[in-house]
């Protein structure tokens, strides 16, 4: 039974961990009343996107997808497709934090505060 | 309202083992080099990008050649970004500099020896890194997006540190903006260069300098789109620093 754990943990472990990120951050995104507060949760759930598709590239007893001398075949090599592909999320992400911040610099400006509360005014959230 | 959040929290990290646990044929094992991700194109690009595009780099080979689109607009992507940032924020007025500048009682707090030391001693090693990780983006590790971010991560400690302010150089706002455009056009430029050859968009084969194999021509191509990429990059974390730092007061 523990044999059975044991496996299942080392081949889909990462898996879990990789969702309940991306479930803290979706509940942080809806359930934190700070704007700030929200960037934060949805930067999370990004960086959890990004685990996962890491993880799908993994290849036992792969190396970095740099080519070495003499060293041939696609079973030497890490799969280099998640990685290229998650360099351009970690840009958007960047991207859109940016542009994040200047909203939430816009709002400040306008209403003073940036507790979701005070702006919507009644406190509908409780 | 906090008891709410801890349920919540509950619920979804079972929700995410259960999911694991009750669907364990979606998902490959991780390391398993059978996996459906880990076949097809993955292979061809781990077999052929070397022969195809004479990068040592798979990652560089696949973002910048076999990519080159995606990379592209990519960049677009973080140009619009910066670009928005500043149209956002254009209307609210600048905070003036004598407000912005951190006063006298907090100033001892972003400031001193270790900072200062830490200072000179940390961002000539950052942009020597940086230029390193653009040179080793083609052979070895490293690229275009996270020289760009370092070289942006030196002028963000300097404009951040008030002893040093601006040492490196102030740019605006709007004078970020146009560097980033700056880089997104050198991208354009070396995918417009092979169509006066008679080649495709971005097609390296047909770039018009003299080489003698076709690798070398990729290999300036790929240097000369990470030079857009670098260039786009850095002025766009630089145009939202400055854009949010410029209406920023440090009262409190």
């Amino acid at each position: 039974m523990i044999d059975i754990i044991e496996t299942f943990l080392a081949e889909k472990g990462i898996y879990m961990m990789t969702f309940v990120l991306m479930g803290l951050g979706i509940l942080g995104m809806i359930s934190c009343g700070n704007y700030m507060k929200k960037i934060m949760c949805m930067n999370i759930m990004q960086v959890s996107i990004i685990f996962f598709f890491l993880a799908l590239g993994q290849k036992e007893q792969g190396t970095l997808p740099v080519f070495v001398e003499n060293l041939l075949g696609a079973d030497a090599y890490i799969n280099p497709l998640p990685h290229a592909l998650m360099l351009t999320a970690i840009v958007v992400s960047l991207g859109t934090t940016g542009v994040a911040l200047a909203l939430l610099m816009k709002i400040k400006g306008i209403y003073g505060t940036i507790e979701e509360e005070e702006i919507t005014g009644e406190g509908w959230r409780k | 309202m906090e008891k709410k959040k801890i349920i919540g929290a509950a619920v979804i990290i079972l929700a995410a083992v259960a999911a694991v646990i009750w669907a364990p044929d979606i998902l490959p094992a991780v390391g398993d080099a059978e996996s459906p991700v880990n076949s097809y194109l993955s292979t061809y690009y781990i077999e052929n990008s070397l022969e195809d595009t004479g990068a040592h780099n798979m990652v560089t080979a696949v973002l910048a050649d076999y990519r080159g689109f995606d990379t592209l607009f990519e960049t677009c992507v973080m140009f619009l970004a910066g670009i928005t940032a500043l149209m956002v924020l254009s209307s609210t007025a600048k905070v003036d500099k004598s407000q912005r500048e951190i006063q006298e009682p907090y100033k001892a707090s972003f400031s001193g020896t270790v900072l200062d030391t830490a200072f000179r001693v940390v961002v000539p090693i950052i942009v020597i890194y940086a230029f390193y990780v653009f040179a080793h983006g083609e052979t070895s590790l490293g690229g275009g997006f996270q020289a760009g971010a370092l070289l942006a991560i030196a002028y963000m400690i300097d404009r951040i540190i008030p002893n040093f302010n601006n040492s490196l150089g102030n740019m605006t706002e709007e004078a970020a903006a146009m560097t980033a455009g700056v880089g997104v056009f050198i991208y354009i430029l070396t995918g417009l260069l092979p169509m006066f050859n008679g080649g495709n968009f971005l097609q390296y084969e047909k770039l018009p300098f003299g080489a003698e194999h076709a690798a070398e021509l990729h290999s300036t191509g790929i240097i000369m789109i990470e030079i857009g990429v670098v260039v786009c990059v850095m002025a766009t974390i630089i145009n939202i620093l400055e854009v949010v730092l410029e209406r920023t007061e440090f009262d409190d």
